[in-house]
């Protein structure tokens, strides 16, 4: 081994001991102990087999997958106008908006009761205006609200950086050829957003999906995956369901990254 | 006369995106001086005492936050520098194999990161027992950070290129390391450090499934003025969190640019769990 | 700093990871105070066999690098003594200039005082000095450059290698520094050894050139040696112009449609000469041995080139000469060559 060698070994030694003994080791763990539940059946069998795993699991599925859609939309509708646009206060109003990406979920549970809860705002207005009292901070849609709340900067911000990087040029030569707005924005400009919006679509389910602070906040009997999985684990003491929901759990958000970084990485090389 | 319409659609969902974001936050940060928030912040006035009210209840909760956030850093900083700079001096198979592998704590939800955790040393007395649990926990969650921010650096400087330089004047290992490496990603090591430490302070997935009674953390404490006090003094506590979070967002937005692909504007491609 | 070190390639090759053979096994000989250039295409295997004698990478399939006869095949970069200036110059940008320049020394343990007494030593004979000071990011490309090559020099190696040094530079400056960098190596004596793509870098810095072509070497010898007799068609179609006539020979004269040509050569019922466009001389209708027709003129200031052709059988020559000959395009012109400077391969 040639000093250089050594010289490398040496550093990376701290991280794989820390990230084997704290990591691998455990979550192979996680995963043997996740097998055989608690009355000696197949843990997997039994969670197709019980109701409200599934429906859980399909709760949580179409949250993130709204998240996700809704999230796109807007980010997409309003990082295309501020990748273009230059007003005064521009970078401040940038800021402002990532603020909530260092937000964790039980703060922004709070912020959704500020706003839709029984004391919230929305129902303030309502109130004055109709006379009664709109109020569903604690429900899905309250949990919607709050993953749209921290969804919405991080994919915004990646829109607005890869808007931003998009050649000017490409669009004029869409014009000069007689493209209207919205044919530009169809034939040009999405489809160069493609893999931007991909990776952070993904990103936004995969935290959608694996959220815990959020729905921990509003409500307890808000049974997304995550809520099911603490309850297992605090309440029932039931290891082993708690960790096969997680491993099933785990491998959902982490085939929504890499299917998304399949595409959008296949769709970089096919336009470079 | 489409390409307006486009545009008044752009403006209106701008501004019910941002007033979505910012009156929430606006919200929360009157509530915690407002003296009732029942009666409203102009009827009943301002108030710094729900501030001192926390400051009683919770201080050991933000000493401790910053006590791990410490801790979090001095160890990422001690393994993920190193790291990275051997995964971007030998780029190879192994190397793409160990980066995937120390970045997937971001593609897995905390919580299952937290029951391994539990599973694998929730026996173990005393290290269960103390902060150094939750320390664990954070710095699994924090190192992809600091190593993607010091990677990009590296590749921004052209680090192999500037070592050999330095090796063809007769340095060794250790002193490229020192002399010609470490000064140059200076800036890296800063992004990689404010963000270590805004996600180690706001970290709450891992740390609730983690904490125990003695060894309770900031947002651990938030959960539970939520649950239990009253709103004012939720707000209050959550204004001190803004106010320990914000100097924080702001050196990164600064520093933001060395973070690449690592940061919070970046088109990060793994996830991270609030 | 005047005496360089011989080196010794040997039977020296590298393969990629990928399984692409970056460097057939080679062998050269660098005599102590030679200037070698290593001329090639780009994915010629230059770089590979520069690196390997640097000690930035190591050969896999046997072979030896001796320097003064010790084997060093196996010594990393930092205990060959070895100077060397990267293609994008590797400066450091936490140092000033002048810590750049004594780094090598530093690393050595010399005490500051003395380091940067010979590092300023080193910027005066560069015309360096009062640039010591700047930060690499004030400095031009051709500052740069150039305290690359006092960083190199600085800690006295016994041997200098540049790896496309002026590739970065405009053309002007390349000329500038060229000529500059030449006058220098001259002086001290050092044994270097050149990598560029650019045939007159490798020209004029060059006692001798090696050409390199897939991963091999595809002649040796000096500039005019390379130029006037190249050792095969690769060699011969890099460097300059050239020209070629297919024909057959009887009794001493090339035919070819647009005429004779007298040759040096044993009849052939089909033969290639080629020469340089220099060498040839226009001369009027029917009196030379070809007869062609002027299709375009070149006015390049101190020469002009001649674009002639055959109409009939579509032969294309080239021909360089005196630039005060005013040409019409059109007309036809007669093509005398020396049979001298045929070059038979």
């Amino acid at each position: 081994m040639t000093s250089a060698t050594r010289f490398s070994v040496i550093l990376i030694l701290p991280l794989t001991i820390v990230v084997v003994a704290f990591f691998l080791l455990p979550m192979a763990e996680l995963f043997a102990r996740s097998f055989v539940s608690r009355n000696g059946g197949i843990t997997y069998a039994e969670i197709l087999a019980t109701p409200r795993y599934l429906s859980s699991l399909g709760a949580t599925l179409i949250v993130a997958a709204l998240t996700t859609v809704i999230t796109l939309a807007l980010s997409t509708l309003v990082g295309l106008l501020l990748a273009r646009s230059r007003f005064p206060g521009r970078s401040l109003l940038l800021a402002v908006l990532t603020f909530p990406l260092a937000f964790p979920g039980v703060v922004v549970g709070f912020l959704v009761i500020l706003l839709a809860g029984r004391q919230g705002l929305i129902g303030e207005v309502t109130r004055l205006a109709t006379g009664e009292k709109l109020v569903f901070a604690y429900s899905m849609t309250g949990l919607l609200v709050g993953y749209l709340y921290f969804s919405i900067p991080r994919v915004l911000l990646t829109i607005v950086a890869a808007a931003e990087k998009l050649d000017p040029a490409l669009e004029e030569a869409a014009r000069s050829l007689g493209a209207g707005p919205w044919r530009v924005l169809s034939d040009i400009i999405l489809p160069a957003l493609r893999p931007a919006m991909l990776a952070s679509g993904a990103l936004a389910f995969a935290t959608a999906m694996g959220a815990f602070g959020t729905a921990f906040t509003l409500a307890t009997n808000i049974d997304v995956l995550p809520m099911v999985i603490y309850t297992e684990f605090t309440l029932n003491a039931n290891i082993a369901m708690a960790a096969a929901l997680s491993i099933v759990l785990g491998l959902i958000t982490w085939l929504a990254l890499a299917i998304a970084r399949q595409a959008s990485g296949a769709s970089v090389a096919a336009a470079g | 006369m489409q390409a307006t319409l486009l545009r008044s659609v752009q403006v209106l969902a701008t501004i019910l995106v941002t007033a979505f974001l910012v009156v929430p936050m606006v919200l929360s940060l009157m509530a915690g001086v407002t003296v009732n928030y029942f009666q409203g912040i102009l009827r009943s006035g301002v108030t710094l005492q729900w501030v001192a009210e926390v400051w009683a209840l919770y201080a050991d909760t933000i000493l401790l936050s910053l006590k791990i956030a410490i801790a979090t850093l001095a160890a990422t900083l001690a393994i993920g520098v190193p790291a990275a700079y051997v995964l971007n001096r030998h780029p190879s198979r192994l190397s793409r194999a160990i980066e995937e592998i120390v970045t997937l704590p971001l593609a897995i939800p905390g919580l299952a990161i937290a029951l391994a955790l539990l599973i694998s040393y929730g026996s173990a007395g005393e290290f269960r027992k103390s902060w150094a649990f939750i320390l664990v926990g954070h710095v699994l969650y924090t190192l992809p950070f600091m190593i993607r921010a010091v990677m990009a650096v590296l590749a921004s400087i052209d680090a192999r290129t500037l070592e050999e330089g330095a090796a063809s004047l007769g340095a060794g290992p250790l002193q490229r390391f020192l002399h010609v490496i470490l000064p140059n990603i200076v800036p890296g090591i800063l992004a990689g450090s404010l963000m270590v430490v805004t996600l180690s302070i706001g970290e709450f997935n891992l740390t609730w499934m983690l904490h125990t009674p003695l060894t309770k953390t900031l947002p651990v404490g938030l959960a539970d003025s939520y649950a239990s006090m009253r709103l004012e003094i939720a707000s209050a506590y959550t204004l001190v969190f803004f106010l320990m979070i914000v100097p924080l967002l702001v050196g990164l937005q600064i520093f933001g640019s060395f973070l690449g692909g690592a940061g919070p504007s970046g088109s990060s491609r793994k996830g991270k769990h609030p | 700093m005047t005496s360089g070190v011989s080196i010794s390639v040997a039977g020296v090759g590298k393969t990629f990871a990928d399984g692409t053979q970056a460097l057939r096994p080679v062998s050269i000989d660098v005599a102590a105070g030679e200037q070698l250039a290593i001329l090639g295409p780009s994915g010629c295997g230059k770089t590979t066999l520069l690196r390997i004698i640097a000690g930035l990478e190591h050969p896999d399939r046997g072979g030896a690098v001796l320097f003064d006869g010790r084997d060093v095949t196996r010594l990393p970069i930092e205990k060959r003594n070895v100077g060397m200036v990267f293609q994008s110059y590797a400066l450091f940008p936490n140092m000033s200039v002048i810590d750049n320049v004594a780094y090598g020394l530093r690393v050595r343990g010399m005490a500051r005082q003395a380091r940067h007494a010979e590092a300023r030593r080193v910027l005066d004979m560069m015309r360096l000095s009062e640039l010591s000071q700047r930060r690499i990011d004030q400095l031009s490309g051709g500052q740069r450059q150039r305290v690359a090559l006092a960083r190199a020099l600085a800690m006295k190696p016994g041997v200098l290698l540049l790896d496309e040094p002026l590739t970065a530079l405009d053309a002007a400056l390349r000329d500038e520094l060229r000529a500059e960098i030449d006058a220098l190596l001259r002086s001290l004596e050092i044994t270097t050894i050149y990598v560029t793509h650019d045939q007159a870098e490798a020209m004029v810095l060059g006692d001798r050139v090696i050409v390199m072509e897939k991963g091999g070497v595809a002649q040796a010898g000096s500039p005019r040696d390379i130029y006037f007799k190249p050792a095969n068609t690769f060699v011969a179609g890099f460097i300059g112009s050239m020209n070629r006539i297919d024909g057959p020979i009887t009794g001493g004269m090339l035919a070819c449609p647009a005429g004779h040509l007298p040759v040096r050569a044993a009849d052939a019922a089909s033969a290639s000469v080629r020469f340089r466009p220099e060498s040839a001389k226009l001369v009027p209708a029917g009196q030379g041995g070809l007869t062609l027709e002027i299709e375009r003129v070149h006015f390049l200031g101190a020469t002009q080139r001649v674009y002639l052709r055959h109409a009939e059988s579509g032969l294309a020559l080239i021909v360089d000469g005196n630039s005060r000959l005013d040409l019409v395009p059109g007309t036809k012109v007669g093509l005398a060559v020396d049979p001298s400077n045929f070059i038979m391969l």
